[in-house]
């Protein structure tokens, strides 16, 4: 009967094990991260991990020991007790000091990712509206403001600098959307009839082959899955603003019969006998 | 032999998928038009066979194997239909090369091809046999396009067929205020072209499928085995395919650059818009896109007759009767409020109501016999692409199968430049049209 | 009509009797049960007893609906776009064989709206608060036994309703249902007819949940046995009691958004519908709503409803851990006060469901606050368990392996909780998968397993048969690995960015890679060996009711006042009204020749005041 209790043991050292594991893969782990903020909320993710991973630790050890130790066996006889104030004074008094310690020693980032008066002073780099199921973003053009004629209109393409604070302003068309960016650790819902500024950066540059990714995090629809957008950072402001040009280019495109080019953005590569 | 002879050169393409060809799996198979079954050819059996047959023969008797055949002028002959490839008895994987445009590097990936990446990002709506009919279908406005008619609403070359570069743009991008997705993040370039073939495939046999009911609807059912021989078949896909080739052709490019968009061209544009104008050709853009350009013009049913049949799924008798009541209701208290009720003009009999609201629901339907609604203008979302050479063409040719019609003929090339820097400029600017006279109750466009 | 008035007379009068502590009233009243008719007895029934069977049964046979939901859900998530099983065959033969994506939204709505509203809420409450609270507090039926009635036929328009929308195009927009997306009929496939009925189904439950309820707190109030005093009252009967309360207070909030977003979809309110909006091209309506309250509405119940599926759980698993560690329960009082902790925190919680959502951040930060405190009580239970299992005598029986199991999984659940608290951890982990293993940690790890033990625990006072012991460890053990081998795996892919409801996450570089892909794969494995263990237990509940052993009256020799009526007991439960001299716990006390001490025993005045300073009492 005793062996029962292996069961329970067994389970929670398989979790500790895994959890062992689980930083030295990449795939079991929180996705590599790239923002100022993020390193902070991942500090408090393994904050957090420690002080539950020991608290779980300790608590299966005792699961353990009373469910292995205390088997019935002949002749034994139960301890008739009803409990005792002072180890509940300890174990209410300590895990509230814990509690209260990491509320507290959060607040200070969660201000700073959050709270709107932490917003960097700097030019939204774009609006960013949602709809079923596409990301729409507007940059502001030339005259460096939004919502008038040469303003650039990409579908699930967000771009901004390495190393800058990017901030958006975040909308949503028809239902609710989140906008989730995995490596940077942000996430806010896009609520129709709200706009909500939405900051972040990063310290590494992406491509358009190879971009960092933005993902929805509210269920939007049948299409949900679909809202996907590329994230790409741009090395320099000057790279940045080329990629603006050359994108209004196309977007201004009148294709003049003398002028032709060609439409294709995308080549054919090969692909017969290789 | 003809039908060797025929099939020798072709390209037969095997489909593997994943979770493919397992005990739970459904066949898949395409629809038929009701053409086929009905109308001409209803009960001819023997000529729906001969059709039927030919169609096999021809793109294969499912989704997972494809046949192509010779002079279909599909890129690489078809091949990125599919991811294995059956030439002759020899059965390989489709490869393609990626470069890295930053590294430089050279990858081999191993293709998923057209119908493994359709089924998984478009058959839903558009159907297994690209009618539009896919489940999610039912629940959307705008419909799903059907291919199979083999008319696209987008397109740089008027009447004809879509260049790949028009398909390849909707793919990308999608199509703003329909339920059409952008899938330029979800897709590679690679994989966006082959889908577009495949698009392209079955675009071509459906149509070919049409061709060959029109054929069959004129011969005689004891001549179905001469009539609908091998040859009349890849005649038949011949004339489909090479309208597809032709089409890169066919593009339509402004004679004339951009007139310059400044205050006096928008100007000139919204006197065009509003029929102002005092010099050039005239154009009726208010009888459907409205004064205001909400697109709630007289020539196209009452928006609210139009939103409760397709949002709220009534039918369009409910919604006659909804809004007639309400129209007994204003109208009552009219009177009511009026100094001498005699002076308040009669309300339109409901039978003469119905019976107009009615034949403006038949003419507000496209080619699919979808229900249609004109663009509102003031939105700033366009369908076919906000680039202006979008809106010349749109302007220019028109929109297939909707009641958009080109206006080329029309007005001079330097008015539909006019009207594009207009319609640009107008969702930044909508007070353009406050006091815009109501249009004349006549007018109504035909295409 | 007559016989019924006869019954409802003489229940009164026993009813009465506790009032004046004139106990031994000799009443039989169960003899009047043999009068009735078949319907009055077994379908339109006043008996506490078979209204709980009734919940219990319908809730399992909803466990298996939504259990079969999940897995359909699992295999698209495992290998998508694949064709499924059965389903791919009947339903998508024209559809290339595949899931249509909408369906996929249905699926987890309507496998998160069964499990809460249609499995365990009806089974922690309907069924075991129906079935234990009279037996427990020695009375011979509820308070209002017709309103008790009641609230069990009020869910069947709801049962009916939820199943009839399947049919008609079940909902999507989550078990959540937030506006805008589930405001109008075109705004998505499952925002048409369906998501009506979902909120006719949802309020048929609230309703029954609120009869059952008033009920619950003036049983335990007025209808106690002499000498039951609060305090003496069983861990079960508590925890009923404070979760009664939870849902007489946080019900009315969820009622009135249910009504507000029927109003929306029906009359064409703007409760939730924001100004100058549409959805997926169609009109845009007038506006003014704001979307965001539907979710303060919706989470006022919805969080305290949390607790509603735990609470009840941890009361039947504290019975039953004491009595197979044959030991007093460790902390009588702190536990009673920590569950009126978290009933309490529970209401100034339900913001934390919205720390992404646009609500001010300075109100999430105190929601934070709040809840954290709220993971107080529950580690508090937790040790008081240990502390309870420490020093005794463990019998692993089947209950209590699942009650084990509770605990074990419930300090997971707990645990995982703290990181969502954390409001700067919670905005990465917030709508991924983390979340849904935490859910499932507490809702199927905790209140499944606590169910699980409730079954086999009290299965021979239900039914007067005792189930197959050896049946019971198998399919446990089963349950227990894969359950974790099924939502252990869930915080990983969690952690790394999966989100929830995706019908397909491989179109994303981070998740389209082979350890994601493998770690669903093996979740799916998992969860087809879970849904497999239940077959044994629906097994072994069917066989042993017709062919199980007969039970004793007290065949686990535990304390509490049911262990005392027949088994199964009949229509009155008790021959006469008991007395109560104990505590309900008083097991292995000193002296006694016998390790337990039923609660109608008295001591001898001599044991009494040789064990006084025990805490005997």
């Amino acid at each position: 009967m005793r062996n029962w209790s292996l069961l329970y043991i067994v389970m929670a050292v398989l979790s500790v094990i895994v959890c062992i594991y689980a930083p030295f893969d990449p795939n079991w782990r929180l996705p590599p991260n790239v923002s100022t903020t993020g390193r902070e909320v991942d500090h408090l993710f393994e904050l957090i991990m420690g002080i539950t991973g020991l608290t779980f630790v300790g608590v299966s050890i005792a699961f353990g020991i009373a469910a292995w130790k205390f088997t019935d066996a002949p002749g034994r006889k139960a301890k008739y007790m009803h409990g005792s104030q002072r180890l509940e004074i300890v174990w209410t008094v300590i895990p509230a000091g814990i509690l209260v310690f990491i509320a507290l020693y959060q607040m200070g980032t969660w201000t700073k990712i959050k709270f709107r008066s932490e917003a960097p002073r700097v030019q939204p780099i774009a609006e960013v509206s949602a709809r079923q199921f596409q990301w729409l973003m507007v940059y502001p053009g030339p005259d460096g403001r939004l919502h008038t004629p040469d303003d650039l209109h990409t579908v699930n393409d967000l771009h901004f600098v390495k190393g800058k604070p990017a901030l958006i302003y975040l909308k949503s068309q028809d239902v609710i959307h989140s906008f989730f960016l995995p490596q940077m650790r942000i996430k806010q819902d896009a609520l129709p009839g709200m706009t909500i500024p939405v900051w972040f950066d990063s310290d590494t540059a992406s491509t358009s082959e190879h971009p960092f990714e933005l993902v929805c995090a509210e269920l939007c629809g049948w299409g949900h899955y679909k809202m996907r957008s590329k994230v790409v950072v741009h090395e320099t402001q000057a790279e940045f603003d080329e990629w603006v040009k050359q994108s209004l280019k196309e977007q201004n495109r009148d294709q003049l019969k003398s002028a032709k080019t060609t439409t294709a953005a995308v080549e054919h590569k090969g692909g017969e006998s290789l | 032999m003809t039908s060797r002879l025929l099939l020798t050169p072709a390209v037969g393409v095997l489909l593997l998928l994943s979770g493919c060809g397992t005990i739970w799996d459904a066949p898949v198979g395409y629809s038929e038009s009701p053409k086929l079954t009905g109308g001409e050819l209803k009960g001819k059996t023997k000529l729906q066979k001969a059709v039927r047959a030919q169609l096999d023969k021809l793109y294969g008797p499912n989704p997972r194997d494809i046949r192509v055949f010779p002079g279909s002028g599909l890129f690489n002959g078809g091949t990125s239909l599919a991811n294995l490839v059956k030439e002759g008895k020899k059965v390989r994987e489709v490869k393609y090369e990626v470069v890295d445009s930053i590294t430089g590097k050279k990858s081999i990936k191993t293709q998923h091809g057209g119908y493994s990446l359709y089924r998984r990002h478009c058959l839903h709506c558009h159907g297994v046999s690209g009618d539009g009919a896919g489940p999610t279908a039912p629940y959307l406005y705008p419909r799903p396009r059907d291919y199979r008619p083999g008319i696209f609403k987008f397109t740089s070359t008027g009447l004809n067929k879509p260049t790949r570069d028009d398909l390849r743009k909707t793919l990308l991008y999608g199509i703003a205020g329909t339920s059409m997705p952008a899938f330029d993040a979800m897709l590679s370039a690679d994989e966006i072209d082959q889908v577009v073939e495949y698009v392209v495939f079955l675009s071509m046999r459906g149509e070919t499928e049409l061709g060959l009911i029109d054929i069959a609807s004129t011969v005689d059912e004891k001549d179905a085995a001469t009539e609908l021989s091998d040859e009349v078949g890849l005649d038949t896909a011949k004339v489909v395919a090479n309208k597809w080739v032709q089409a890169s052709n066919l593009v339509v490019d402004p004679p004339i650059p951009r007139v310059i968009a400044d205050e006096a061209s928008v100007k000139r544009g919204r006197e065009l818009y509003l029929g102002l104008n005092k010099t050039g050709g005239k154009v009726e853009c208010v009888a459907c896109h409205g004064p205001q350009a909400h697109g709630d013009g007289p020539s196209f049913v009452d928006k609210t007759v139009f939103d409760k049949v397709v949002f709220w799924e009534k039918s369009i008798d409910e919604a006659i009767d909804e809004i007639y009541e309400h129209m007994i209701f204003e109208h009552e208290g009219k009177v009511e409020a009026a100094k001498n009720p005699k002076d308040v003009p009669p309300l339109i009999a409901k039978k003469e109501f119905a019976a107009k609201v009615k034949k403006a629901w038949g003419e507000s339907l496209d080619d699919w016999q979808n229900p249609l609604r004109p663009a509102n203008l003031t939105l700033g979302r366009y369908k076919g692409g906000r680039r202006p050479i979008d809106l010349y063409w749109r302007i220019a040719n028109g929109i297939n199968g909707a009641k958009m019609p080109g206006h080329a003929s029309a007005i001079k090339p330097e008015q539909i430049w006019d009207l594009v820097n207009f319609v640009i400029q107008l969702p930044y600017d909508p007070n353009m049209l406050e006091n815009a006279p109501p249009p004349p109750a006549a007018a109504v466009a035909e295409r | 009509m007559n016989t019924e008035h006869a019954h409802g007379d003489s229940h009164g009068s026993a009813a009465n009797d506790h009032g004046h502590g004139d106990h031994g009233h000799g009443d039989h009243g169960h003899g009047h049960g043999h009068e009735m008719s078949f319907i009055r007895r077994y379908v339109f029934s006043e008996d506490h007893k078979v209204i709980g069977l009734q919940f219990m049964f319908s809730g399992l046979i909803f466990f298996i609906i939504g259990g079969l939901l999940a897995l359909a859900i699992r295999w698209q998530m495992a290998w998508p776009w694949s064709s499924v099983p059965i389903l791919s065959r009947t339903l998508w033969a024209d559809y290339g064989s595949r899931i249509p994506p909408e369906v996929y939204t249905k699926l987890f709505t309507m496998h998160g709206t069964i499990m809460i509203f249609f499995v365990i809420i009806p089974l922690l409450n309907g069924a075991f608060g129906n079935f234990l609270i009279p037996l427990m507090i020695g009375a011979r039926d509820m308070a209002f036994p017709k309103l008790n009635m009641f609230s069990y036929w009020v869910m069947w328009p709801g049962f009916i309703i939820i199943s009839y929308s399947f049919l008609v195009g079940a909902p999507a927009a989550g078990w959540t249902s937030y506006p805008t997306l589930a405001n109008t009929p075109w705004s998505d496939p499952g925002s048409q007819f369906g998501q009506t009925l979902w909120l006719l189904a949802l309020l048929c439950v609230g309703i029954s949940s609120l009869m059952g309820s008033v009920n619950y707190m003036t049983t335990i109030i007025m209808l106690r046995a002499p000498g039951m005093k609060m305090f003496r009252l069983p861990m079960t009967v508590w925890a009923m009691f404070i979760t009664a309360t939870l849902q007489a207070f946080a019900l009315p909030v969820l009622t009135s958004a249910l009504i507000m977003q029927l109003l929306d979809r029906v009359v064409g309110t703007n409760f939730f519908t924001p100004y100058d909006w549409s959805v997926a091209n169609g009109p845009s309506g007038v506006g003014g709503g704001i979307p965001l309250m539907w979710q303060h509405l919706f989470w006022f119940y919805s969080h305290p409803a949390v607790y509603i599926m735990i609470l009840p759980a941890m009361g039947m698993v504290s019975d039953i851990i004491s009595t197979f560690s044959r030991k007093p329960i460790f902390g009588y009082k702190p536990m009673v006060f920590a569950i009126a902790g978290i009933a309490g925190l529970g209401f100034i919680v339900w913001g934390h469901h919205m720390f992404q959502t646009g609500m001010n951040p300075a109100l999430g930060a105190t929601f934070m606050l709040s809840t954290m405190m709220i993971a107080l009580p529950s580690a508090i239970k937790t040790f008081n368990w240990l502390g309870t299992m420490w020093g005794g005598r463990i019998h692993y029986t089947t209950p209590m392996l699942n009650a084990m199991a509770f605990v074990s999984m419930f300090v997971i659940g707990g645990l995982s909780g703290i990181f969502m608290a954390a409001t700067p951890v919670d905005i990465h982990i917030h709508d991924t998968y983390f979340i849904v293993a935490h859910i499932h940690y507490v809702l199927f790890g905790g209140s499944m397993f606590g169910i699980f033990g409730a079954i086999h625990y009290w299965f021979p006072k239900m039914f007067g048969k005792m189930m197959n012991d050896k049946l019971g460890k198998i399919h446990f053990f089963l349950s227990f690995i894969a359950f974790n081998g099924t939502f252990f795996v869930m915080h990983i892919v969690g952690l790394h960015g999966q989100p929830r409801r995706y019908a397909d996450y491989t179109g994303f570089d981070y998740l389209n890679n082979p350890g994601i892909i493998g770690m669903n794969q093996f979740m799916t494995y998992s969860a087809i060996m879970l849904g497999a263990a239940q077959l044994l237990l629906i097994y072994n509940f069917i066989s042993s009711l017709i062919a199980g052993p007969k039970a004793e009256t007290n065949p686990w020799h535990a304390n509490t006042l049911e262990w005392t009526a027949p088994s199964p007991p009949p229509h009155y439960n008790f021959e006469t009204i008991p007395t109560v001299y104990n505590a309900p716990y008083e097991y292995s006390l000193p002296g006694l020749d016998k390790d337990y001490l039923p609660q109608t025993e008295r001591l001898s005045p001599e044991l009494a005041a040789a064990t006084a300073h025990l805490g005997h009492g």
